[in-house]
């Protein structure tokens, strides 16, 4: 399982972002429950660096597309909780387009059913 | 709360120097409740609790790299600070170059002469070739995406600062010019395309996921 993941980390370069976008869309969260969030989505198979998520997560909120608040709930201790803005719904549904054409084109090669017919 | 928890938190701290005391505080109260609470989900699978938080700790990743990039999520480098690391990189260099003039004015004979010319070109190639680039290097770095323009700021200064020291120093007026006219040709490109590949190398490092 180790190897695996991995390996999906190496693949991962670059996806991070868009996946906590992804996940805040559908919910506030705090850091703790975005990697949870990550891994029970992908079915276990995709496991986000603990630590690397909060470098990523406080220069999204720099760029703007995410705020964060402390929230106390009324049991456990107080967690500072991020929410995604305007632009950042706006840039999510741009990294959704661009993933799905970049998807698009490898799964193209990789099942070699692209148009083959200039060749 | 354990003292392997503190010590990790406190290295985390160490690279946020230079943030404000409240965004300090923010960053590790945010990182010690995610701990806490990875460190409660390894105990609920029957870890004891030192066990829990190192298997915690090794979950989070390695804190002097974390809190290096939790600080550039703050506060990414300006060209003022690239400079100043280009100026200290550079400066070393030119320390060397001093001292290469010193050794040019030792008299022939008082070291073995092979030794004298292997020496003296080494320091000649420091000087004109490895020096810059090297200290380009470093400055890319240390520097990354400013690294650039830290370098050619920074080798300009110190450049003209080294010709000033040969012009007052040396006693024939035209090897001022010459150094003018080989080393800022020369050393400037080369500590620019030192600084790019030590930007880009660490730029490759920081993106690299922690999985």
């Amino acid at each position: 399982m180790r190897k695996q993941r991995t390996t999906y980390g190496e693949l991962l370069k670059g996806a991070t972002p868009v996946l906590i976008l992804a996940v805040l869309a559908e919910a506030p969260r705090h850091g703790y429950a975005i990697a949870r969030a990550i891994e029970q989505r992908s079915q276990q198979a995709l496991a986000v660096g603990e630590g690397s998520l909060y470098p990523l997560l406080h220069a999204l909120e720099r760029d703007g597309l995410i705020t964060s608040a402390w929230v106390t709930p009324e049991s456990g201790p107080a967690r500072k909780v991020y929410r995604l803005t305007a632009a950042g719904h706006t840039a999510l549904a741009q990294r959704m387009d661009a993933w799905q054409q970049f998807s698009t084109a490898i799964n193209r090669v990789l099942g070699g059913s692209g148009d083959e017919s200039a060749a | 709360m354990s003292r392997q928890l503190e010590v990790y938190l406190a290295e985390i701290e160490q690279q946020l120097g230079g943030l404000p005391s409240h965004t300090r505080l923010d960053v590790i109260a945010e990182v010690r409740e995610h701990l806490l609470a990875l460190v409660a989900e390894q105990q609920r699978r029957g870890l004891a609790e030192n066990e829990a938080v190192a298997a915690a700790l090794g979950q989070f990743g390695d804190a002097r790299r974390i809190g290096r990039r939790l600080r550039r999520a703050h506060q990414p480098e300006s060209l003022g600070q690239a400079t100043v690391t280009g100026l200290r990189w550079f400066g070393l260099a030119t320390l060397v170059n001093v001292s290469a003039l010193f050794f040019g004015g030792i008299p022939a004979g008082v070291v073995p002469e092979l030794v004298y010319h292997v020496i003296g070109y080494l320091l000649l190639y420091w000087l004109i070739f490895i020096g810059p680039f090297v200290a380009g290097l470093a400055t890319g770095i240390t520097a990354a995406s400013k690294g650039v323009i830290g370098a050619a700021l920074s080798f300009t200064i110190c450049a003209a600062l080294f010709v000033c020291f040969v012009y007052v120093a040396s006693s024939d007026p035209e090897e001022w010019l010459i150094m003018v006219r080989v080393v800022a040709p020369i050393g400037l490109p080369l500590a620019c395309v030192g600084a790019a590949l030590g930007g880009l190398w660490r730029a490759r490092r920081v993106e690299q996921p922690q999985a």
